[in-house]
């Protein structure tokens, strides 16, 4: 297997990508990068204690990339994804106008199409690997949960969750390949300009706080930078509410 | 390190001494960082440092030592000390645990990073508890 080119695994049901994909490295830390799609993800989560619920038919699928980043890379890694996420997207369906929900959401019509889960491994001072899973509503649009969804289905007939993992493979090395270092900067106007809410007045919790501003831009480290009262503010971690 | 500090603090106090006699004081409190010393002539002449403050100061070493010695967070975030709520924690208090061993996760810029442990030995203290906030450079575990 030749470096940045995936070693790819299929299964039909499986409790989470995430942790079969880095169960899979453990077995085998010499392995070069992994991608692997399952029909079926029983128990699928976000960030902190949410839950990604999905069914057969929609996209659920984890990446492997092994490579050593300073951990000062991690918010130009989770643009990274994201850009290449939307870039699948909007070659498969030119005509839909995505945006993000920063930090890391897909959003049409104000409702929730894809989600993204990065988690890497820390040591010492370097990410040693980074895992990151990506659902995609291709065919449901969950209810029981507290936002609004959407699926694919709704605005196409292009809905093969194989087809749109095999796209992101195939995305994700190419731009590998490409660069190496992740060297992303807000020159990228494209992805800048799909994100939700700039502009706007918004609220973001951060631990025992809620920080209203309005939202100027993303930084080139993922930060959000709000303005309020004159004073700009730059916030790296919390929830958009 | 605390032997160093231990001969340090002799020879301050017998430097001390020797000022008092000098001197013909019979009771001196000099400090120097944090470091304070207080000596009083005894009846029989004899001068010597008020136990207590030999234990402090011998605390106050060996918390620092702690607090060297720990692993520190690479990052600022929020700590979780199990891959999900409810869920057994990654380690306990006790436990033997090897290199690169997953400790607990922090999520920062968005991501939920793994921090694993940096050497071989038992986990002696947890500096964190659950979905605390923690800052750069800030002791998570003291592995022994």
């Amino acid at each position: 297997m030749k470096k940045n080119e995936f070693d790819f695994y299929f299964f039909k049901e499986i409790k989470n990508t995430n942790d079969e994909i880095k169960k899979i490295f453990n077995l085998n830390s010499k392995k070069n990068n992994i991608a692997l799609f399952s029909e079926v993800q029983l128990m699928g989560r976000g960030r902190t204690k949410k839950k990604w619920y999905s069914s057969f038919g929609d996209l659920t699928c984890s990446f492997l990339i092994k490579k050593e980043y300073p951990i000062a890379k991690l918010g130009q890694i989770n643009l990274w994804i994201l850009s290449e996420l939307l870039s699948v997207l909007k070659n498969k369906y030119p005509l839909i106008n995505f945006k993000i929900k920063w930090p890391n959401d897909i959003y049409y019509k104000g409702k929730k199409l894809a989600g993204i889960l990065i988690e890497t491994n820390i040591k010492k001072d370097l990410v040693s690997y980074i895992v990151f899973g990506i659902g995609i509503n291709c065919i449901s649009a969950p209810k029981n949960i507290d936002y609004p969804s959407i699926s694919i289905s709704k605005f196409s007939d292009n809905k093969d969750p194989i087809s749109l993992f095999i796209d992101l493979s195939k995305n994700i090395t190419r731009s590998l390949k490409a660069s190496r270092k992740f060297q992303f900067v807000d020159s990228d106007e494209n992805l800048m300009n799909s994100f939700k809410d700039i502009g706007k007045k918004i609220k973001v919790k951060l631990h025992n706080e809620v920080i209203e501003g309005k939202l100027l831009k993303i930084n080139e480290y993922g930060h959000l930078i709000l303005e309020n009262k004159k004073k700009i503010i730059k916030i790296d971690y919390g929830d958009i509410v | 390190m605390t032997e160093k500090i231990n001969k340090k603090i002799l020879d301050d106090i017998e430097q001390l001494s020797k000022a008092m006699e000098k001197n013909g004081l019979s009771e001196l409190t000099y400090s120097e960082g944090k470091a304070v010393y207080t000596l009083k002539k005894r009846e029989n002449g004899v001068f010597s440092e008020f136990p207590e403050i030999v234990e402090k100061n011998n605390k106050e070493i060996k918390t620092k030592n702690l607090l060297e010695n720990a692993l520190k967070s690479p990052l600022v975030g929020t700590a979780y000390l199990s891959p999900e709520p409810g869920a057994k924690k990654f380690v306990e208090l006790g436990q033997n645990v090897k290199i690169g061993q997953v400790l607990l996760i922090i999520e920062a810029m968005k991501t939920m990073n793994e921090i694993t442990a940096d050497k071989n030995g038992i986990v002696k203290k947890i500096f964190v508890s659950n979905e605390a906030p923690v800052e750069f450079g800030e002791p998570l575990i003291l592995i022994e």
